[in-house]
């Protein structure tokens, strides 16, 4: 057994389903090995679309994504996807080609330090000088990237250590390490700080969903009666209809959320870095509250702004161990939710063009339950975030940390093959989808039934709001007004679409879309004028936001 | 401020240059280094000066996570006499 074959059995051992790749060079003895796998491997037509598939496949499964490239343009368009993992905290194993040993170093054709350029970018990376050493590696990178906090793991496979014999081939089988857990006299200080207090706001982020304690925080959230608000991965920890939910806070946030943590006297925040898009201003933001932060990673506690009390380890054990007798939080509550009520969204908006909001809230709400929706970067992935509503975590797949542009159509291509039996919907822009237009032919070629609704405005539109609001309306390189025609190109690929252009057709639109046996592709254009409300202008608290017109 | 680790760190491939990278990247100036070991033992004993407007702790926190890295210590700021030392006669020193 060669090193590739010995890849591929250990690849199996660790329960691989799908692998995500694109060939090449150096990793040909690899593909060679592939033909005899148990598991399927996936074609993308690029390889960050690879990276990014096997990301959405890991967020939508809770397994491990696993992707494969060649050596040198294999490896570096594989990164934007392991950076996209890492920020994002999702457990990843990426395996690159490399060119033979006796070649490393040379500058030798499709040679790139791979191990070098992804170091900041992984929790770990292996490069085996033998292939003896896969024995010991393919389980370590699994249990890398699937422990603590999730992230990516990459092995950097030299050709000739992929053809060369492994003496002897045994399997570990799933390495795990045993996850730390909150100490009693910390939870103590934790069960003070909740019974003297008298506002307090539960943060939910996207380590609750990463950690599955999401029955666990709805409990806590529940026995308590806590106002909970989310972050942008933390969408659907609680569901976003719950009466306890106040929406996501931040940037974008709803005013409900923004001002709920300003006046909050306790702030517990469960799985969240206190990314800047969601604090803002950071010395001015919940400048009542005393932090109680619990995460399983460490460095998070403290990093940003230092915590009353902190629980470090396993969050759903943590939230467990916080349950204890009542408190009665009814009067904050009923504020929190009045003040909800009064913010509500408004959908009425002049003329009879489709607004965007308008749109996603009734594609919502005529989604089956079992419905991913994926999208990508930019005004139509905060719509996503705050018109939509989610069940549960793993339905709504955003790049949060990295912000990629071209996310979406892969990721639903991964989310699809992890869970075949949901609706899966890429909501995309204009700007976003030509980042990855080409994983359309990934659709066609595995006939895979995703709907991808596309707001066109023919602008990058987040950028071009910035400009007009915080650059005089400067505007810089911004219109794509030559966008190529979209269901043109969509049939170009095999699939089928229709375009939307009046609010009078969106029911009927949507309806047909849903039906449609195979992909379909919804070109919908819309105001290039519109707008994110409402919007915290950078360097400014959370409570300063501010709200245009809507078009 | 300027602050001391201590950290025992894998003989693996890449190890050093991780733990330089995360200095970097969290926002330090590497002022001094020290580095004892050989090929042939399985552990780097590396002590660090460095100098940064951050936390020292959460660089301490950023180091321990990383794979190769056993154990970090967190010394001293500016005034201790060990971190105005050079590093190998702390190293000794500690």
């Amino acid at each position: 057994m060669n090193g590739a074959q010995f890849l591929i059995r250990a690849l199996e051992a660790e329960g691989t389903e799908y692998v995500f790749g694109y060939p090449g060079g150096a990793v040909m003895p690899v593909y060679d090995a592939l033909l005899e796998a148990s598991f399927k491997h996936i074609l993308t037509r690029h390889e960050q679309g690879a990276a990014l598939a096997a990301d959405g496949y890991a967020r939508a499964s809770g397994k491990v994504g696993v992707c494969l490239a060649t050596s040198g343009p294999g490896a570096t368009n594989l990164i934007t996807g392991i950076a996209n993992a890492f920020l994002d905290s999702v457990p990843l194993v990426a395996v690159t080609g490399q060119v033979a040993s006796e070649l490393m170093g040379t500058d030798a054709f499709q040679e790139v330090d791979t191990l070098g350029l992804t170091m900041p970018i992984v929790k770990h990376g292996f490069l085996p000088k033998t292939a003896d050493d896969l024995v010991s590696m393919v389980p370590e990178a699994f249990r890398i990237a699937r422990s603590g906090r999730p992230g990516p793991v990459i092995i950097d496979l030299p050709k000739d250590v992929a053809m060369g014999e492994v003496s002897r081939p045994h399997f570990t089988g799933r390495l795990l390490r045993p996850e730390q857990k909150a100490d009693e006299p910390s939870l103590q200080a934790a069960r003070n700080l909740l019974v003297r207090s008298k506002k307090p706001v539960l943060y939910a982020g996207g380590g609750i969903v990463a950690a599955g304690a999401e029955s666990h925080i709805r409990a806590f959230a529940e026995h308590y009666g806590i106002p909970t608000v989310t972050t942008l991965k933390g969408i659907g920890s609680i569901p976003g209809d719950h009466p306890l939910c106040l929406g996501m806070l931040g940037m974008h946030g709803t005013r409900a959320a923004n001002h709920a943590v300003h006046d909050a006297d306790l702030l517990i925040v469960v799985g969240a870095r206190l990314d800047d898009r969601a604090t803002g201003k950071l010395n001015t933001f919940a400048p009542n509250a005393a932090l109680l932060h619990l995460d399983i990673d460490p460095a998070e506690l403290g990093k940003l702004k230092r915590p009353h009390v902190s629980l470090l380890g396993n969050l759903a054990f943590s939230l467990q161990s916080l349950v204890g007798p009542k408190c009665d939080f009814t009067e904050w509550r009923t504020h929190c939710q009045s003040h909800k009520r009064q913010t509500a969204w408004c959908y009425d908006t002049p003329g009879d063009r489709i607004y965007g909001p308008d749109l996603l809230r009734r594609l919502s709400a005529c989604c089956p339950d079992k419905t991913i929706i994926t999208c990508d970067v930019g005004q139509h992935q905060m719509w996503v975030a705050q018109h939509m509503c989610f069940a549960s975590g793993y339905r709504h797949l955003s790049s949060g940390g990295l912000g990629t542009m071209g996310y979406g159509l892969p990721a639903a291509i991964g989310a699809w093959f992890a869970k075949p039996d949901h609706q899966v919907v890429v909501v995309s822009g204009d700007g976003s989808i030509m980042m990855n237009i080409q994983e359309l032919a990934t659709l066609k070629r595995y006939e895979i039934p995703i709907k991808v609704v596309l707001f066109d405005n023919s602008r990058l539109g987040m950028v071009r709001q910035w400009q007009t609001e915080f650059f005089e309306d400067r505007q810089s390189e911004v219109d794509l007004s030559d966008n190529p025609e979209f269901t043109t190109l969509a049939e170009g690929f095999g699939v089928p679409g229709r375009r939307l252009e009046k609010r009078e057709d969106m029911d009927e639109a949507i309806s047909e879309m849903l039906a449609a046996p195979g992909p379909f592709f919804l070109h919908v254009p819309i105001d290039s004028q519109s707008n994110v409300w409402p919007l915290v202008p950078p360097g400014k608290s959370n409570i300063d936001m501010i709200e245009g017109a809507h078009t | 401020m300027i602050f001391y680790l201590q950290l025992n760190v894998s003989n693996r491939l890449g190890s050093l240059e991780r733990v330089l990278g995360v200095i970097r990247f969290r926002g330090f100036d590497l002022l001094d280094m020290s580095v004892h070991g050989s090929p042939a033992t399985p552990s780097f004993f590396v002590g660090v000066k460095v100098q940064g407007s951050r936390a020292g702790e959460n660089l301490r926190r950023q180091l321990e996570k990383l794979e190769d890295v056993f154990l970090v210590e967190l010394f001293t700021v500016t005034a201790d006499p060990i971190a105005s030392q050079p590093l190998r006669e702390a190293a000794v020193a500690v």
